[in-house]
């Protein structure tokens, strides 16, 4: 039975190499001895095992292609990359400048002591004691001692309060040593009172209003300016630019 | 990401066959163009994002043996025939799963095709099973074995395995697959895998 059919021969018969005579005859055996149909169903199982394990092979490949398929997806896509947090921290930095900068540079104060320049002292020959204690008080205000500045100062618009030389420095002054609220009255009256300082009080006005937090109102006297064209028209054409800057629009800039 | 190639079926073909570098390129156009219709396809029918994977990895398994075999030829498109695997192969695990547990019923199955093959399901210890059978094998039959399961012509196993010629692995082929069977006999374990897949009737 079983004995007239090698391994090789089943493997001929298995792999359809046989030929058709002998083909015939071995089926013929095949389909009346059990035994040996036994024999031919080992055989057969042991090229479904051989399969089995191609398979698991090439599927286990085909599995970590897709791995890494899908990781090529999630890097391009989403997840952590090296690409990401590189362009996380270029976007940080970027952020973090837009804030440092913004948040200084357009802060009202910053703009407005930006602006600021200490008005130069024209005065050079005095005469009399009024003069002398107006002359005492640009000289200290040149050595940027503002207090004695303030104190000279106040002693001549005490004496004469039309003296509008004195208010308008007695203003700049008190806006130089950061004394913001004392500054708007001095500067109001020279303005009220039409002076040559007119112009020159308008625009330290508005930059003392807006050390106060006073923005609107700093832009009005600023419009003012600008319309009437003095000599301080082009800084308050710039100040007004970037106070109305989108920047000022962030939320971290007051 | 880097841009892969694109390749027509007859490029498929050809890439799958050289095996090496070139398969593997053309498996990643194939994941990359027709897993998303898959993972559609298999969701949509109830079934778990691992399972469109596990599904689609057995299809394209499928559909590369059978390139070796020369069973595909290119009739149809590579795509298309994935997505028939694919549905096929899902229908009957489905079914499989609706037998066990009456969890999924009421399923519509009727547009279904089951002329496809079926996923060979085996699990994680038939899987460790099948893997320590062939690694008893001696000197090199698990390789010599394993290509010619994945239907490598002798003269190419000859070629990667340096024998002197074709008669050589085919009588090499033939000693191993005697030392299998001998395995086989001499393990239940390995029986007992055996009629796990009669059942599966691959």
């Amino acid at each position: 039975m079983a004995q007239e059919y090698s391994f090789e021969e089943i493997e001929k018969y298995l792999s359809g190499d046989m030929e058709a005579g002998e083909k015939q005859h071995f089926e013929k055996l095949l389909s009346t001895d059990t035994g040996f149909a036994r024999q031919v169903k080992e055989h057969r199982q042991t090229h479904e095992l051989v399969d089995l394990y191609a398979r698991a092979n090439i599927k286990n490949r085909v599995k970590s292609i897709h791995d890494k398929v899908k990781a090529e997806q999630k890097a391009a896509t989403g997840g952590f990359s090296v690409m990401k947090i590189a362009a996380s921290l270029a976007l940080l930095a970027v952020v973090g400048s837009l804030y440092f900068y913004t948040s200084y540079n357009y802060n009202t104060q910053h703009l407005a002591s930006n602006a600021f320049e200490p008005y130069p002292n024209r005065f050079r020959t005095m005469g009399d004691s009024q003069e002398d204690t107006f002359a005492r008080g640009l000289k200290a205000y040149d050595l940027q001692d503002y207090k004695e500045a303030i104190t000279q100062f106040s002693q001549v618009t005490a004496d004469n309060e039309k003296y509008l030389d004195a208010r308008f420095y007695l203003g700049v002054t008190y806006l130089s040593a950061g004394a913001y609220a004392e500054a708007v009255s001095p500067l109001r009256l020279v303005i009220e009172e039409n002076s040559l300082y007119e112009s020159s009080a308008k625009w330290y006005l508005s930059l003392t209003l807006l050390q106060l937090d006073k923005e609107e109102e700093a832009k009005k006297i600023l419009q003012e300016i600008v319309q009437e064209g003095d000599v301080k028209s082009q800084p308050a054409r710039e100040l007004l630019e970037d106070l109305n800057s989108g920047f000022r629009k962030l939320p971290f800039v007051r | 990401m880097f841009k892969r190639k694109k390749y027509n079926t007859e490029a498929l073909i050809s890439a799958i066959k050289s095996g090496g570098r070139q398969e593997e390129e053309a498996i990643g156009f194939l994941i990359e163009k027709d897993y998303g219709k898959i993972e559609n396809l298999i969701v949509k029918r109830n079934g778990s994002v691992a399972d469109a994977e596990d599904i689609f990895q057995e299809a394209l398994t499928v559909l590369i043996l059978n390139i070796r075999k020369g069973a595909f030829k290119g009739e149809s498109t590579v795509h298309t025939y994935l997505y028939a695997i694919c549905k096929g192969m899902w229908y009957k695990r489905f079914k499989k799963y609706t037998r066990e547990s009456d969890h999924h019923a009421g399923m519509m199955v009727h547009d279904l095709d089951e002329e496809t093959p079926e996923a060979v399901m085996l699990d994680e210890e038939q899987k460790s099973l099948l893997h320590q059978l062939f690694d008893q094998l001696r000197e090199n039959c698990k390789e010599v074995l394993l290509y010619w399961g994945m239907s490598y012509s002798m003269t190419e196993i000859a070629d990667m395995l340096s024998f002197s010629n074709a008669q050589v692995a085919m009588n090499k082929k033939n000693k191993c697959l005697k030392q299998l069977k001998k395995l086989m006999g001499e393990d239940s374990k390995v029986q007992g895998l055996i009629m796990a897949l009669d059942v599966n009737e691959i």
